[in-house]
């Protein structure tokens, strides 16, 4: 069955990290955000796929990632000319060769190869549509399903109370006929729910891991994600690490990387791909640096995600903040990330639930730009090209 | 729930064949089992109960020749499984074998009309009006695939069905509405089946018939057409499966244990919807004893123990609990006049086994509750009552507990109707409220799954934690503790509320949990009394609440139950607790269907 990946878009509640930049190429552990997605979806089902992407997202990008990634010969790139997913889908319907059935996926969410797996033995089992279905408490975020026993009764776009706790996790399995109801005119939440009062869709519990970077404080979950899974010591033969630095749990050290005399990752820690780390800089948990960004000498740096080239001075803390592409904190930047007690976000905190009582949220910098030297900032900001700081 | 197969085949022994594939359903009944092949011409029927090897070793059903048959395992739920019930049923003359898994609802009627005809029944299911409807239809001059369509245009209810018909002796024919059935293309050989992992040994080529589908089965040919005669291309509906047996069964659900709490909702209504005799003479029973006893093991035991509460709150009466393996410390107290209640998931728990004996033997009378029609403990009781909760996989007990304590809630009150407590009229509106299960459990595990994946993580961090209660709250509590030890192997400990300050308050420590299940709202008050100790001591305070509760604002998290009714409150209260259990067992990378250590049904002492 082939799988049509969907990566355009740019929403704005990804900004500032998608000011000037498209979502679906923000970088974790070393590749674009899409192709999570991407070759999970591969490796479930065995078949080809198709990327659909926007005018605005760069398709040599996302050409040259899918060719570094082995998996060229099975994947197709076409270009949406309407708007919204109904016209990315519309995109992708000649491509799929006539086929009965087609998995859709989000090229936004993070989830193991298993949960494609799941959708397709539901599937198969019924030869119905399907949809994955995550139970999340703060299902207001995201679009809602509502259930019975294991069939889906009604989707929604958002729910403002807690009538459901099932997120519609971003993978569907379609039947081809879909397309001419999406011709129709038909939005694809009201198609969805026009197969489901006529022909029954049945609902794909996932239960692991998932998430769907749809906000910039997404990235850090999204590697917490990706090192639950599986997340050993590992150091590339090109990557240069100093005899004196000290590397603890889960740290993986791509190539071309330098970790510096004195350096202390305490993992679970990324190292990109010619990302230096500088002299006594301490790198402690949950944090990904992404290819050549630069952490300074004696930076702590925790729980962030600093995006490709991305440079924090040293003398510098960093914690629960995401930096983005070409950003920089220049020296001695402090980032405070406590936030009061009656502060709410409609979706979940990072790695709330690991962290204790406190919820904690630093600081989301957009592409390009700078923090001066010496600053104090956050929690809960984000800071645009222009010097513009906002809250959360 | 039965497992149905069929096989049509050059150069087999479906005899042989059917009894492999009637072990991979074994999961979905295994009361009775029985095969008809048809071989020579005729059609032979072996059939008995007992599980699949027990029967084989008397009867030798594999024995049968033959390259068609049908096959099926049974889990009784209308009339008891004997000899006479186990399928395949066959028609007056024994030219016409049935398989059937389902309800046909209006059979009451069609047998009727049938007998009239001159039509002799044996058993007492069901199932048996489809092999006499197509007898009928034949004997009019139907041919054989007309007469099964007619038959089945008669049919209201549920069913999938396989049936061999001596005049055409290379064919099975099937039908689906409602009840699974898949057919499994091999080399030379077609099966059918009510689920995939019959058959996956053979093939792995399947075609899922729909609902409304019907059809037949021969070694080359699968005809498969809809209700209004449109003719559907099987071709282009074979796909092939490349998962386990396992991961079939589950239907796509990651564990038996979740897609048991799913199915509560379900199974609740079929045991609300089985109230029937067997009830009222376990009450008339119950009723009138001198003493009450009632024993169990594990969860059984928290059902039990709630039973007794509420019956002296219901009813009136005194009802003594005990732990089934302490049974020597009561059994001389009781004498000719008591009745001992015996409830056990699986019918068959050694320790409610010999507490039963021992209870008989000093001249007790014995009811029994169990959800295995059947089994050992039903047997040696004088009264068996059943709920309908169907086969469970998983080993921690999760839908036969809602079930177990929605049928001792129903218990409770005809034994207050009997006591004069409770009037016809509060009985109705104890059924009416009852009804209402089904939907309040569906809503509370929707809005509720989300919530227990959070708190399962932070309670898979965590090495110990306290489930507190007052009155018919406490049984709840103690499920919740022990389904969060079974499965997820975090140590926790329900206890009376009040009990908690007189010892275990001394490990509470910051961030230490505590989850409070309120039930009873005149015990509210003294419950927020024990929030504020717990609170005091920097617990992580989480309450199982119902709508209204002043506990709501005084814990850090909360789940609200959609009621206020407390004879419904336990059923669904204990659902958020199985979702945690579920969650933090799955967060910690265990798995939940097979905890350590233990096993289904306890058959040592």
């Amino acid at each position: 069955m082939k799988t049509v990946v969907l990566t355009g878009g740019r929403t704005n509640r990804m900004l500032p990290l998608t000011d000037g930049y498209p979502r679906a190429l923000l970088s974790i552990m070393g590749k674009p955000l899409f192709m999570y997605p991407l070759t999970s979806a591969l490796r479930a089902t065995g078949d080809k796929a198709i990327v659909v992407t926007s005018e605005d997202v760069p398709m040599g990008e996302i050409v040259r990632s899918v060719n570094e990634s082995g998996y060229a010969a099975s994947v197709s790139v076409r270009v949406q000319q309407l708007p919204g997913i109904e016209g990315a889908l519309l995109a992708a319907a000649e491509a799929l060769e006539g086929d009965e059935w087609f998995m859709l996926v989000y090229g936004d969410v993070i989830v193991e190869e298993d949960a494609f797996r799941r959708i397709l033995e539901v599937h198969r089992g019924e030869e119905r549509p399907s949809v994955l279905l995550v139970p999340r408490p703060d299902v207001q975020a995201f679009g809602a399903a509502f259930v019975r026993e294991n069939l889906v009764t009604r989707v929604v776009e958002s729910v403002s109370g807690k009538e459901t706790s099932y997120v519609v996790g971003g993978a569907f399995i379609l039947p081809s006929e879909f397309f001419a109801l999406l011709e129709r005119g038909l939005k694809f939440f009201e198609a969805l729910n026009y197969l489901i009062e006529k022909i029954g869709v049945y609902a794909a519990y996932w239960t692991g891991e998932w998430v769907a970077v749809d906000y910039p404080w997404d990235l850090i979950n999204a590697f917490y994600s990706l090192t639950k899974r599986k997340c050993g010591l590992s150091i590339a033969a090109t990557a240069r690490v100093s005899h004196t630095a000290i590397l603890e749990g889960c740290v993986i050290v791509d190539a071309g990387a330098t970790i510096d005399h004195y350096a202390v990752l305490k993992g679970p820690v990324y190292v990109g791909r010619g990302a230096f780390v500088g002299k006594g800089a301490f790198v402690r948990e949950y944090t990904s640096i992404e290819e050549r960004a630069v952490v300074g000498a004696h930076t702590e740096v925790k729980r962030s995600v600093i995006q490709p080239q991305a440079t924090v001075g040293s003398f510098s803390l960093i914690t629960d903040s995401v930096m983005g592409y070409r950003s920089v904190a220049e020296p001695r930047t402090t980032v405070l990330s406590v936030l009061p007690d009656d502060y709410t976000l409609s979706r979940e905190l990072p790695l709330q639930g690991l962290i204790g009582k406190k919820k904690k949220l630093g600081v989301f910098v957009a592409p390009h730009a700078r923090i001066k030297a010496g600053s104090v900032v956050g929690p809960a900001v984000k800071i645009y090209r222009e010097g513009k700081i906002e809250g959360i | 729930m039965c497992g149905i197969v069929g096989i049509v085949g050059d150069g087999i022994r479906a005899g042989r064949v059917l009894g492999e594939c009637l072990r991979r359903l074994e999961y979905r009944g295994y009361d009775s089992v029985g095969v008809a092949t048809i071989s020579e011409g005729k059609i032979r029927v072996v059939k008995g109960a007992g599980k699949i090897d027990e029967v084989d070793a008397r009867l030798c059903f594999s024995c049968l020749e033959g390259g068609v048959g049908i096959g099926h395992t049974r889990w009784a739920t209308h009339g008891p499984p004997t000899d006479e019930n186990a399928h395949p049923h066959v028609d007056c003359k024994g030219r016409i074998a049935v398989v059937h898994n389902g309800i046909i609802e209006n059979y009451v009627e069609l047998k009727s009309e049938l007998e009239r005809k001159g039509h002799v029944f044996r058993s007492q299911t069901d199932t048996e009006v489809v092999a006499h409807l197509i007898e009928e239809n034949v004997s009019q001059g139907y041919e054989p695939f007309s007469a099964f369509k007619r038959s089945v245009s008669r049919l209201k209810g549920s069913y999938a069905l396989a049936v061999l018909i001596q005049d055409t002796p290379d064919r099975i024919y099937f039908a689906r509405k409602h009840s699974p059935l898949v057919i499994g293309i091999g080399d030379g050989r077609v099966f059918l089946a009510s689920d995939i992992p019959a058959f996956l040994e053979y093939t792995r080529r399947v075609i899922t018939l729909l609902d409304g589908e019907l059809g037949y089965i021969s070694r080359d040919t699968v005809y498969i057409e809809r209700l209004n005669g449109e003719v559907v291309d099987p071709s282009s509906r074979v796909f092939t499966v490349d998962w386990t047996p396992e991961s079939a069964r589950r239907e796509g659900y990651p564990h038996f244990m979740l897609k048991e709490i799913h199915e509560q909702p379900r199974v609740i209504n079929d045991t609300v919807t089985g109230f029937g005799e067997d009830y009222e003479k376990g009450a008339d029973l119950l009723h009138g004893s001198d003493t009450i006893f009632i024993t169990a093991a594990g969860t059984s035991y928290h059902a039990s123990l709630f039973f007794s509460l509420l019956t002296a709150k219901l009813a009136g009466r005194r009802v003594i609990p005990f732990i089934s393996s302490e049974y020597e410390s009561y059994a001389h107290i009781a004498g000719r006049g008591d009745v001992l209640l015996a409830v056990s998931q699986s019918g068959e728990t050694i320790d409610t086994l010999m507490a039963l004996r021992a209870f008989k033997a000093r001249g007790c009378r014995v009811v029994s509750l169990t959800n295995v029609v059947g089994s050992v403990i039903s047997r040696e009781s004088d009264q068996a009552v059943y709920m309908k909760a169907g086969p469970e996989i998983g080993v921690a007990a999760t839908k036969t507990f809602t079930t177990q304590l929605t049928a001792l809630t129903w218990l409770a009150s005809l034994v207050a109707r009997r006591s004069g407590r409770l009037d016809e009229g509060d009985i109705r509106s104890i059924r009416e409220r009852l009804r209402a299960l089904p939907d309040l459990a569906s809503e509370v595990i929707m809005k509720n799954e989300g919530w227990a994946k959070q708190m399962g993580r932070f309670m898979s961090v965590k090495s110990s934690a306290y489930y507190l209660s007052r009155g018919l709250g406490l049984p709840i509590a103690l499920e919740g503790a022990l389904k969060l030890k079974e499965v997820a192997y975090v140590h926790a400990e329900g206890y009376p509320a009040g009990e908690s300050k007189h010892g275990p308050i001394a490990l509470v420590e910051p961030g230490f949990p505590v989850i409070f299940v309120s039930i009873e709202s005149y015990l509210e008050k003294k419950l927020l009394g024990n929030v504020e100790e717990m609170k005091a001591r920097g617990a992580f305070t989480v309450g199982i609440l119902p709508e209204g509760s002043e506990l709501a604002e005084r814990v850090e998290d909360r789940v609200i139950i959609p009621s206020r009714d407390e004879l419904l409150l336990p059923v669904l209260s204990v659902i958020p607790l199985q979702l945690l259990a579920y969650y933090t067992a799955v967060e910690r990378g265990a798995d939940p269907d097979k905890p350590r250590n233990l096993a289904k049904t306890v058959t040592v002492e």
